[in-house]
């Protein structure tokens, strides 16, 4: 039928010969239905080891308070709002793919929005753990919520940028939860169908009892679609208070209004050099290259230009503004960026995230697969300093000089951060292997128009322009998952 | 009379599945449901149904919950117990955007999905009412209930020539779990 | 009416059938075999299971109430017979002395709280040192001797008496020597009790000295006009002030009255009235006293001697042998400018010295009677008593006990082991005494190698009186009952002289009734209950005489040069080393006390240690950096320190201060602070004499020194604002942003009313002398915990308020305070500095309120910015969001965590807490809060007498103790306050007011007598 067939210049975002519905769900459920191989086992290690050191450093910190960490009566946050920052922007990413290219219609997205998400929400669980653990007293955690309590009712503070993100983090969490979840009924139903035995009862449950009659689908992409119409905003409004946090006070190099999207953009960024970090690994561990392909990584690669100079014009605008606002406070504080103790930081803030990226405007280097992973990991660690500088390089030299003073980490700050890391890992570990990273649904709407074999039968077919089949055959070229040899003789 | 319940045609090709429903509607035999691995455009058209009107649940939802908070809030900093916070007025409003933001989202989110979940009767551990195994995995099952007086060879028929890969005539409308 | 109706259960018990009453009698219609079961085979035998259910049943009811039991709680048992003058949750306050100053003592519920001085006193009227704020944390010191001891061995009193009167009898006849040895005593009647005893004992004799001396001038006034005293100095007399080295605002002599002095010529009054003093000051290393001056010039001491030859050449126009010119020339042209000033200022000037040699103070004496300064600004009639000692003494009584001939020596207040400058000879010579006794409170050095301790009351526990200038007697009285098993050194010896008076209290009633009382013009029981109320007694000062100086000077100028040219006499390795105390400090008495050793150095902002203090050249020369561990090597000893880069510190000089590195009498001591300078003085000209060559070597150790603060230039912010006297007259608005270009900043939003009151403070930095005074007061107020040397390091001290010292620097013409700028500089020599006292400013816009999640911290409708710790969580949020940076977090659990040099981990130090305000537990954030429990006290008291509250009913601890009242606090709604009007004053500017967070505390700009030539 003419209706889906699309351009032929397009590149395929499904790989492989004889790829057919049955051996999606294979490939796909791979890893669920079998026993884990040595390279999760090792890397599992690793996580869960992390996960431990978190538990430790933090039941540290709560025993003896948080003078076990680094802060001084000048510095009052560094580690903990830096990682929370940073878990938080990463997060965004997933919503991003499967909400904002959902919109776009970004088919694309098809293949990765599943663990994009997943990662969205093992994210925000570890910026969510700073939020907790940064207080002094954890225990009083409550008092953040507008509780009925003892002091007659004492409520919260709704000005302060405190609680919109309490309210912001929270929404977050459990909206991008029920996409998430929403997206895998179809799939958990596979996996309830292919299964037997307490196996197939426990993700029979799970399942909701999703059977796939046409009403449930015409409901459930309704449901998907006005998802992301509100997660969008909803996306953007949180890294935006998250922002506020710091642009509605009172703190020389705090106290910015380009923040919001600045912070935005970088979390876009962040987010998908985390994702690239991940599904690079991904589908080479669970063998998925036909249904994560070069375009994809490309694709992923390009969004990480662009918004990698977003946030590039962003510092340059706000050191700019510095200057030409004419504050001397605002002035020194960008000045000290470069020139104060903590040089050093601002150098790995400004070359990992604008000077790095730029070498991605080559095609060479965007479409190659180890290049594009040091570049990710340059990436995530270019916006871990991005956020110290604004927090600590702005607090340790505010407005009264004689409260000026450095702030050094202590072996518990450091232990916090990479045992977060490990929290993460561990949970996306354990969801690659209990649940599809893939949504198998979604790419098998791909196979009849977008797929390389797809395609193949066209050519193979015959009246195409010529010109318009040469160049889809040289865009294949790049892809690593395909054997160009095919295309000779046609 | 044979003690078939329902006849399940199953493609392996959503565009020929396609086929058999117009067939079949062409020789008006009801259509009982089809069941899909995936989502089929075009589809509900077909068989006349209606448009989901979630959306209007959402949008109530989401006015219930911007409502609530900045109700809430009212009552909290401007009612119960005003306080002079760093000289601002007791009802700051541009500062209570954010939160009203938040709770309008998450109302409308979580109120459609449950509507949706309500409405297709989904929740946890409910028995699902499935007719073929393969029907989430990579078949197109269109089935038909067998009460109709159409003899059921005619329909049999039909579906091969549509292109069906496997007709069934079950006894049972669901496939058991035990 | 009771009913008479009769109520049964059943026919049976109706007509008491026999079975009926039978079984009526027992509890359970069948009995129960509880003893079947409990005994022996009743458990081995199987329980039937009515039985066991009636067991379990029990068990678990038995246990159910078990578990009701409370834990124990420990009951505070209320007064039964309640004292009638103390009322729980009221403070009374007691009229009593503390060196020499009248004070009142705030006591609750019976115990002493906070000392807070009197504010009639005569010296800094009502004025306090950080020394008598911190006082009361000495008397629950759970490290004093808390019964008499007995080599080594804690014994009863009466043993220690028999003891010591036995062999006090023995060498009463064998005729040996007795010798007290003791710091001045300015008390007439413990004077009076030694001098019985003496009478008692004709052998003995009464040794006093000081650990840092005076001898130079008392011996100098000897010579001159022969009255060996200490003058009473009258800054407040003196329009031109010229300093050598002596910290007279600080540590010289009495350091708060001149403060109140020198102020009241400087303050805002003064200002207002077109009238400021001039100060300059010489001196080697940078002083509490220097950096207040208006002119200040490093001096070295090897050139001291000669600038004041010089200056007297330039004021009699005689020319003194060895006149000659100093490395320094600004320093040379500042002599002579010096000169023609003193002299224009003739009768209005006054010239000191701090200095310990009697050559150098004679020279001294000479220039002042030159400028007509006796009669006015010195004052040798009424003198001062507080420091009599005379070095030369000590030195003969040791020589004696090397020798045998003293039999026995008492220490009264007196710490000779660790503070007399040669340790081994002075052991060695204790050695040979006998009979060694000691008052000391703490078991200290000396304490150390005596045979008996016989511990002093602290004076918070005991009668006595003070009489610290001739002609003003304080009392001093007991407000609590002896804390341990001490007894009062005048008592002891009272009892040891067989005195026919045997308390010490009928003693200093005598000695009132007979002496004292009348020169105040009481008497008897009636005038010593009106002593007690006021706490002192003037009499009617005699008249000043003026005094001229006629001695051949050459001698004196020919000692000056020798020495001079000692000092002078050392190859580059050498050095020129001052010895000082600082402010904190001081002579080392009360280095057990966790409040001053973390009270910051007003100078250097070091807290916990001492230091070699050497200027940037000097580091430069030696490529040492802040920190670098060097030793110091003088008069045959050498002590290890860390370096600290002290600007405006002569080049080729080294200051250390004394009053560290005890070893002895307490934990905080033996948690081992800084190293002991003493040893390093030198007796030389019948003085101990604080400067000597030294030999510094570096060790290649590092230490961090525990600064409060690192940075101390202020960048050239509006946050200190400056203008020279000169501008000030054409302009008193000068630099207060107020002339033409002052904004008034629009508020977004309609302000709140403060119906009543509207608290708010003013500062003034011309006041401010910059002491530290006032942070202990705030930290005996409200309990601030101490966090030790390692939290400081972190930058994490508790203080509630700071005093923020900057230096600027002063090249051809302009002052240069910006970091890049600084390490440009040429010359690093012409330092000056500004202190800013920094707490919350409880800002009506308060940016801290508006990002507490929670609502812990709010505003009052008075103006205040609130903090309720029970609320809090932790985000610190506010602290980062302050622009003043003046909250403060507990990082750890302060109160009770042993890993802190935390003297309130002890349950009985905690006594000294003050009970209105609640100790804060960990992960809360706290800050001044304008001592809101004062500011309720005021508000009852004025309630309960039914009127408004008064201005000045109401101090806050910081500015009650501060001798210059630089703070002045009050009700911003009265126009007619004293805070009012300081406000209004021209000079009054707001920090970071452009931010419009509307701060509540107005500052004043500080205001330099520079001319132009030197500015």
């Amino acid at each position: 039928m003419a209706s889906h067939k699309e351009s032929i210049i397009r590149e395929p975002l499904i790989t492989g010969k004889n790829i057919t519905y049955a051996q999606i769900t294979d490939d796909v459920l791979r890893p669920v239905e079998n026993k884990p191989n040595k390279a999760w086992w090792i890397g599992f290690t690793f996580a869960s080891l992390g996960a431990c050191l978190w538990v430790f450093a933090v039941s540290w910190t709560f025993w003896y308070g948080i003078g076990s960490w680094g802060l001084n009566k000048t510095v009052g946050w560094a580690w903990d709002i830096t990682g929370f920052v940073w878990w938080v922007g990463i997060g965004h990413a997933g919503t991003l793919i499967s909400a904002v290219l959902l919109l776009f219609r970004q088919k694309w997205r098809n293949s990765i929005n599943r663990s994009a998400e997943a990662m969205t929400i093992f994210a925000v669980i570890c910026a969510a753990t700073y939020v907790v653990s940064h207080m002094g007293r954890p225990w009083m955690a409550l008092y953040c919520l507008p509780l009925p309590n003892q002091y007659g009712s004492l409520w919260v503070n709704f000005n302060s940028p405190l609680i919109w993100d309490v309210f912001a983090i929270s929404t977050y969490f459990s909206v991008s939860l029920v996409f998430w979840y929403t997206g895998l009924l179809p799939d958990i139903a596979t996996i309830r169908d292919r299964g037997t035995g307490w196996y197939r009862r426990i993700y029979s449950v799970l399942s909701f009892g999703w059977t796939g009659s046409v009403k449930t689908w015409q409901r459930f992409e309704t449901v998907s679609l006005i998802l992301a119409g509100i997660s969008t905003p909803l996306v953007l409004s949180v890294h935006t208070i998250v922002s506020m946090d710091f642009a509605t006070s009172l703190e020389p190099g705090w106290h910015t209004t380009i923040f919001p999207p600045y912070f935005v953009a970088g979390a876009i960024f962040s987010g998908f050099a985390m994702v690239q970090t991940l599904l690079l690994v991904t589908r080479k561990v669970l063998g998925l290259e036909n249904y994560i392909t070069m375009f994809h990584i490309e694709s992923m690669n390009k969004i990480i230009l662009v918004t990698g100079s977003v946030v590039g014009v962003a510092y340059i605008t706000e050191f700019f503004i510095a200057y030409y606002s004419g504050g001397e406070y605002e002035q020194y504080t960008f000045l000290n960026r470069f020139i104060g103790p903590y040089w050093w930081a601002a150098c790995m803030m400004y070359g990992c995230n604008v000077l790095m990226t730029q070498v991605m405007w080559f095609k060479k280097v965007r479409t190659n697969i180890p290049m594009s992973w040091v570049l990710s990991i340059i990436v995530n660690i270019g916006m871990w300093f991005e956020r110290f500088v604004i927090i600590v390089t702005s607090l340790h030299r505010d407005y009264i000089p004689s409260s000026w003073a450095m702030f050094y980490p202590t072996w518990i700050d450091v232990s916090v951060f990479i045992g977060s890391i490990g929290v993460f890992f561990t949970l996306f570990l354990l969801f690659i292997r209990v649940l599809p990273s893939i949504a198998m649904a979604e790419v098998k709407l791909l196979l009849k128009e977008q797929s390389e074999q797809a395609k193949l039968e066209e050519i193979k077919a015959g009246h195409l322009d010529p010109e318009q089949v040469k160049f889809y055959k040289n865009s294949l070229k790049k892809f690593d998952s395909v054997d160009v040899s095919v295309y000779e003789n046609v | 009379m044979s003690s078939t319940k329902y006849i399940l045609g199953l493609f392996d090709d959503p565009d020929e599945m396609m086929h058999g429903i117009d067939k079949l509607q062409k020789n008006s035999i009801p259509i009982y449901d089809v069941y899909t691995p995936m989502p089929i455009h075009g589809i509900e058209a077909k068989l006349g149904i209606k448009d989901s009107r979630l959306g209007y649940a959402a949008f109530m939802f989401g006015c219930l919950g911007g409502t609530t908070i900045l109700s809430m809030v009212y009552y909290f900093l401007g009612y119960d117990w005003p306080m002079n916070i760093g000289g601002k007025i007791h009802f700051a409003l541009p500062d209570y955007i954010p939160v009203t933001f938040e709770w309008s989202v998450l109302f409308a989110s979580f109120g459609m999905a449950f509507t949706f979940f309500y409405s297709t009767h989904l929740f946890p551990g409910r028995a699902p009412r499935v007719m073929d195994l393969r029907a989430t995995n990579d078949r197109f099952v269109i089935a038909i209930d067998a009460k109709g007086n159409t003899p059921h060879e005619d329909i049999t028929n039909l579906l091969k020539e549509a292109g069906a890969v496997e007709i069934k005539h079950n006894d049972r409308k669901y496939v058991s779990y035990e | 009416m009771d009913s008479n109706k009769k109520y049964w259960k059943g026919l049976e018990e109706l007509n008491k059938t026999p079975e009926f009453v039978e079984k009526n009698k027992h509890e359970f219609a069948e009995p129960i075999p509880i003893e079947d079961v409990l005994s022996g085979e009743g458990l081995l035998g199987k329980t039937p299971r009515r039985d066991f259910l009636k067991a379990v049943g029990f068990g678990v009811g038995a246990v159910t109430l078990a578990a009701c039991q409370k834990v124990p709680v420990h009951k505070s048992i209320p007064y039964l017979i309640k004292p009638e003058e103390v009322t729980p949750g009221v403070a009374n306050y007691y009229s009593s002395t503390y060196e020499g100053h009248a004070i009142l003592v705030k006591t609750r519920e019976g115990r002493p709280i906070k000392v807070e001085g009197n504010p009639n006193d005569a010296l800094a009227k009502g004025g306090l040192s950080a020394q008598a704020q911190s006082s009361v944390l000495d008397l629950y010191d759970v490290s004093r001797v808390q019964a008499p001891m007995l080599n080594g061995e804690g014994k009863e009193w009466s043993d220690l008496d028999d003891y010591v009167k036995l062999e006090l009898a023995k060498i009463k006849d064998s005729g040996k020597k007795i010798t007290i040895v003791s710091s001045s005593i300015s008390s007439p009647s413990t004077l009076a009790v030694i001098a019985d005893f003496i009478t008692e004992y004709p052998t003995a004799k009464h040794v006093m000295y000081d650990a840092v001396s005076y001898t130079g001038i008392i011996q100098a006034n000897q010579n001159s006009f022969g009255k060996a005293v200490l003058p009473h100095y009258n800054f407040d007399k003196a329009d031109v002030i010229v300093s050598f080295g002596a910290d007279f605002l600080g540590t010289w002599i009495s350091g708060e009255e001149f403060t109140r002095q020198y102020v009241s010529n400087r303050n805002n009054k003064s200002l207002q009235s077109k009238k400021m003093s001039r100060h300059i000051q010489f001196e080697t290393g940078m002083s509490l006293t220097g950096t207040n001056a208006d002119v200040r010039f490093p001096l070295k001491p090897s050139e001291e001697g000669v600038a004041i030859i010089n200056l007297y050449n330039a004021i009699t126009g005689t020319t003194l042998p060895g006149s000659k010119k100093l490395s320094d020339n600004a320093a040379n042209n500042a002599i002579t400018l010096a000169a023609k000033e003193l002299v224009a200022a003739k009768g209005k000037a006054l010239v000191v010295a701090g200095s310990n040699d009697v050559a150098t103070q004679v020279l001294v004496n000479a220039i002042n009677s030159a400028l007509a300064s006796y009669g006015t600004t010195i004052d040798l009639d009424n003198n001062s008593n507080q420091y009599k000692g005379n070095d030369a003494d000590l030195a003969e009584f040791i020589n004696e006990a090397k020798t045998g001939t003293v039999a026995a020596v008492i220490f009264l207040d007196a710490n000779p082991v660790y503070d007399y400058y040669n340790t081994k000879e002075i052991t060695e010579a204790l050695s040979k005494v006998p009979l060694k006794v000691t008052f000391a409170a703490s078991l200290d050095e000396t304490a150390a190698l005596s045979t008996a301790v016989a511990p002093n009351h602290h004076y918070l526990e005991s009668w006595g009186d003070d009489s610290a200038i001739a002609g003003y007697y304080t009392v001093l009285q007991p407000t609590i009952n002896p804390v341990y098993n001490t007894r009062q050194a005048e008592e002891s010896l009272l009892i040891w002289s067989n005195n026919a008076v045997k308390t010490y209290y009928d003693y200093v009633r005598n000695n009132w009734d007979k002496n004292i009382l009348a020169l105040g013009g009481l008497s008897g029981q009636k005038g010593w209950e009106t002593l007690l109320q006021t706490g002192f007694v003037k009499a009617t000062a005699k008249p000043a005489g003026s005094y001229a100086f006629s001695r051949d000077l050459n001698a004196v100028a020919q000692t000056i040069l020798s020495q001079s040219t000692q000092l002078g006499a050392g190859d580059d390795k050498s050095y020129e080393l001052h010895l000082y105390q600082n402010t904190a400090i001081r002579d080392g008495k009360h280095a057990n006390n966790p409040w001053l050793q973390e009270l910051p150095d007003p100078v250097s902002k070091v807290t916990w240690d001492n230091f070699a203090a050497m200027s940037l050249t000097d580091l430069k020369k030696l490529n040492l950096q802040e920190g670098d561990v060097i030793t110091i090597d003088a008069n045959g000893t050498s002590i290890a320190l860390p370096v600290l880069l002290q600007p405006g510190q002569a080049e080729g000089t080294i200051s250390v201060a004394v009053g560290y590195g005890r070893v002895k009498g307490g934990a905080v001591i033996e948690s081992g602070i800084g190293k002991n300078a003493y040893p390093l003085h030198s007796f030389r000209n019948g003085t101990v004499q604080t400067t000597a060559v030294a030999k510094i070597s570096a060790t290649g150790d590092q230490i961090i020194l525990a600064q409060t603060q690192t940075h101390h230039s202020y960048e050239g912010r509006s946050v200190i604002r400056e203008a020279s006297f000169t501008e000030y007259k054409k302009n008193p608005y000068k630099n207060s942003g107020k002339d033409g270009e002052h904004k008034d900043y629009k508020s977004l939003w309609t302000e709140y009313d403060r119906p009543t009151y509207n608290w708010v403070m003013a500062i003034d930095l011309n006041a401010c002398t910059g002491c530290g005074a006032c942070v202990v007061a705030c930290n005996a107020e409200n309990n601030v915990p101490v966090v030790g040397r390692d939290e400081v390091r972190r930058r994490r001290e508790m203080h509630w308020i700071r005093i923020d010292r900057y230096y600027s620097f002063n090249e051809d013409g302009k002052s240069v305070n910006e970091e890049h700028e600084i390490d440009k500089l040429k010359n690093v020599n012409n330092v000056s500095v500004v202190h800013q006292p920094m707490l919350c400013q409880h800002c009506d816009h308060a940016p801290c309120e508006t990002v507490c999640p929670v609502l812990a911290t709010v505003h009052s409708s008075e103006g205040l910015n609130h903090m309720a710790y029970n609320r809090c969580v932790g985000t610190r949020y506010c602290a980062n969001n302050c622009p003043f940076k003046v909250r403060r977090f507990n990082w750890f659990n302060y109160w009770n965590d042993s890993r802190f040099e935390n003297y309130l981990a002890e349950q009985h130090t905690q006594l000294v807490l003050n009970p209105d305000v609640t100790t804060r537990f960990r992960g809360v954030m706290e800050k001044c809060s304008m001592c809101i429990q004062r500011i309720q006290a005021g508000k009852l008291q004025a309630k309960i007498e039914k009127r408004p509250v008064k201005d000045g009913d109401i101090k806050v601890a910081c500015q009650q103790t501060c001798s210059a009242n630089a703070i002045v606090f009050g009700n911003g709604n009265d126009p007619d306050s004293e805070v009012s009007k300081a406000l209004r004053s021209e000079r009054t500017y707001y920090v970071l007011e452009e931010l419009n967070v509307q701060p509540g505390i107005g500052y004043q700009v500080k205001v330099r007598n520079t001319t132009e030539l030197e500015a």
